[in-house]
């Protein structure tokens, strides 16, 4: 297989983005390598450089549920991109995506829309500390949260690919409250909520770890 | 990155959990980049403009990534795409399972519905320390096989691998095949 133009588009990234890439795991330094570079996706493949066709498990990272650009989604973008691209002000789309979300997710009574997963658990742990009025949080190894400072404590792949759990550059007392149990291990939950009783803000979780692999949880009732 | 990806109603439908905060992100902005939290109605209220949290964005709501999103919630809310999801991650789970078992090789495969990972160890991974301990040179050649064979993994042994309503089930037979072949290379 060909990755001429591949290799020359990266070596030339490299010049201009740090490592070459906007996200570290796509460098392929994980798996000593180096990534192809994607033209085009479509349903269950993804196209690169070099016209190599693969069949792709990765879905951005996720997103593509229903396979790569899927007509309907791209008919929705073509009507909505003709009325503007962005107004910072308030739009009747985001009420009806607002109610689609609570009524598949009843927990929620009021949901706010950010731009990404990293700003959704940010301010979500900003909001139950200033509800709570507590800082202490509690998270667990190997789960990655987004980038947030204080959430780049035993993060699992985002961190794991760099080769540092930890990163430089977030100062120790930013990390303070930040307090980590194991993944499947009621008991090292119990052990810091015994420590610290009435400081815990929350508890942040991936119900099903997708950042050291995929993990399920044993038992999913747990009265703490 | 269980939002909407585990159930339509993500892992807390799967579980049935009632958490007091929920946070989303990926696959409601359907490709586009998006984010959500939201939960009870006195935790929410914190919020500014309502309450003192401060949390604001000039491109949160983008009404393109909102049509976006809503549509792909409204497709996905039809139950039939997990039950077909479920059924193709069974399928590749089951095959998978069979090839290594048939190779005597020893490895642990996770899933729950479409997302899924590989890992090369003989003990059952259920913690960070588990998929640590897992065979990271194993889980390298398996990469470069399956990419040499158009097929494109997480490039890393610590991320998941996502099945799409438009996989086949003969691209879920053909990675089978392609798992064969690199445990018997």
């Amino acid at each position: 297989m060909q990755h001429e133009l591949s290799h020359k588009l990266f070596a030339e990234a490299q010049k201009h983005i740090p490592g070459g890439v906007n996200s570290p795991v796509r460098a392929f330094k994980n798996v000593n390598s180096e990534p192809p570079y994607i033209i085009r996706a479509k349903g269950a493949y993804v196209y690169d450089a070099d016209n190599n066709a693969y069949l792709d498990y990765v879905g951005s990272w996720g997103p593509a549920i229903l396979g790569h650009a899927p007509d309907e989604i791209l008919n929705v973008l073509n009507q909505n991109m003709k009325n503007g691209l962005s107004f910072g002000a308030p739009t009747p789309k985001e009420i009806e995506i607002a109610k689609t979300v609570k009524d598949a997710y009843p927990s929620m009574n009021l949901v706010r829309f950010v731009n990404s997963g990293t700003e959704a658990t940010m301010s979500a742990i900003r909001v139950a500390r200033g509800y709570t009025g507590r800082d202490k949080i509690i998270k667990f190894d190997g789960c990655y949260h987004g980038h947030a400072d204080f959430l780049l404590v035993k993060a699992g792949s985002g961190a794991a690919t760099c080769g540092t759990p930890d990163s430089k550059g977030v100062p120790s007392s930013f990390t303070a409250d930040t307090l980590i149990a194991t993944f499947n291990d009621i008991d090292s939950v119990k052990k810091i909520t015994d420590t610290y009783p009435n400081e815990i803000a929350c508890i942040i979780i991936e119900p099903v770890v997708g950042n050291m692999g995929c993990i399920p949880p044993e038992k999913t009732s747990y009265v703490i | 990155m269980t939002g909407c990806r585990v159930a339509y109603g993500g892992a807390q439908e799967l579980y049935d959990i009632k958490p007091d905060m929920t946070c989303l992100g990926k696959i409601i902005g359907g490709g586009l980049p998006v984010g959500a939290y939201g939960g009870k109605k006195e935790i929410m209220e914190m919020v500014a403009p309502v309450g003192p949290v401060y949390q604001a964005g000039t491109l949160s709501g983008n009404p393109l990534a909102m049509a976006v999103g809503l549509r792909t919630l409204q497709i996905l809310s039809d139950n039939h795409i997990y039950q077909d999801l479920e059924h193709k991650g069974s399928l590749l789970e089951k095959g998978l399972k069979e090839v290594a078992k048939k190779a005597g090789e020893p490895i642990c495969i996770n899933r729950v519905g479409s997302m899924f990972s590989i890992f090369f160890t003989d003990e059952k991974v259920i913690n960070a320390d588990h998929a640590r301990k897992a065979n990271k040179d194993k889980f390298i050649k398996l990469f470069h096989h399956f990419l040499d064979n158009h097929v494109y993994i997480a490039p890393s042994p610590f991320e998941a691998g996502f099945i799409s309503v438009a996989h086949t089930l003969d691209d879920i037979e053909r990675t089978i095949h392609v798992f064969k072949g690199a445990l018997t290379k």
